[in-house]
């Protein structure tokens, strides 16, 4: 919805070139049940929205889904900075060193317990001794998968600064790069995502979905 | 007594012939996503109405030709995406990418 959002879509329209990439196939996940009968789910995945000069050097990042009104201005933020600055290598290194320390200093981005609870739900299902299971507690907590009642993937409030924090260091410490050259470091480091997917095929048996259910 | 020119009588017809193809067989339904695709951003408004058909496989196949026009699966929200950083530099205006798993223009991405 976040990019059906007017505001949203609007801004873009008349400050960006829009683009997107596949980072990996989204990931399948088909439960086999016997007779015939078989149960698939999408298992979703995470997004980055990378915010690039037009030689494409990234300037920002905003990690992870969020709200449209979270995302407008995430979006907004980063305009201004270019505008002001034109981002330049100096500018794009000064600003987000600054915003470190800055949220380093008052303590914003760090664990909550919230997000720490959300990392042990993911942490567990992760570390299940099947595969199967492993892929049922990321379909049910997938944003595009079959949902769940409690959030279990890290989103804002809290998620949007601690994810954030981790960005102005990521940036904040070496000359602008590519999104190419930053994609492994924010998904699987801090998105905590392996960039894999395609269709994995299960055996029902080997489920143990009331363990996840009860989660 | 106001009369249609013969180029616009083809037009329509042209366009109906569209609108109802998503209505066909694959073969016939394919074909008209492809008139749609090669119509660009003008298809939009009619696809936008065919989006919201009654039969839910015309509306699939209206938001198929929507994503292949403006990279967005469903895309009625005004958005035409890049399939490439590669093919979104060097213009005057800064770049917005989006990473993501599976395909932006396609269901289930």
């Amino acid at each position: 919805m976040t990019f059906s959002d007017k505001r949203v879509v609007d801004l873009i329209n008349a400050s960006f070139i829009p683009a997107w990439e596949s980072v990996a196939p989204v990931s399948v996940a088909v439960f086999d049940l016997g007779d015939g009968r078989s149960v698939r789910g999408t298992m979703g995945g995470e997004i980055a929205l990378y915010f690039c000069r037009p030689d494409g050097k990234v300037f920002d990042i905003l990690p992870a889904l969020h709200s449209p009104h979270a995302t407008y201005w995430a979006i907004k933020n980063a305009l201004d900075f270019y505008a002001k600055t034109g981002a330049t290598d100096e500018a794009i290194v000064a600003h987000h060193r600054k915003r470190f320390g800055e949220m380093k200093a008052a303590g914003q981005g760090e664990l909550t317990p919230g997000i720490v609870r959300s990392k042990h739900v993911i942490g567990v299902r992760r570390g299940a001794s099947d595969r199967g299971t492993r892929a049922l507690g990321e379909m049910l907590g997938s944003k595009s998968g079959v949902g769940t009642p409690e959030p279990v993937t890290v989103v804002e409030p809290g998620g949007l600064d601690f994810y954030k924090r981790q960005i102005h260091e990521m940036l904040g410490g070496a000359k602008p790069r590519t999104p190419a050259e930053l994609k492994e470091t924010v998904f699987v480091k801090i998105l905590e995502m392996e960039l894999k997917g395609g269709e994995f095929k299960y055996d029902v048996d080997t489920l143990a979905p009331i363990d996840i259910l009860e989660d | 007594m106001r009369t249609i020119p013969a180029i616009g009588i083809l037009a329509l017809a042209a366009c109906g012939q569209r609108s109802g193809g998503l209505k066909g067989d694959e073969a016939t339904a394919n074909e008209a996503i492809r008139q749609y695709v090669e119509r660009g951003e003008a298809a939009i408004p009619e696809l936008k109405r065919a989006a919201a058909d009654e039969d839910p496989l015309v509306r699939r196949r209206a938001k198929r030709a929507i994503g292949r026009i403006t990279g967005q699966w469903g895309g009625e929200a005004g958005i035409v995406w890049k399939r490439s950083i590669a093919d979104a530099l060097g213009k005057d205006r800064p770049v917005i990418l989006l990473h993501l798993f599976g395909e932006f223009d396609k269901e289930f991405c």
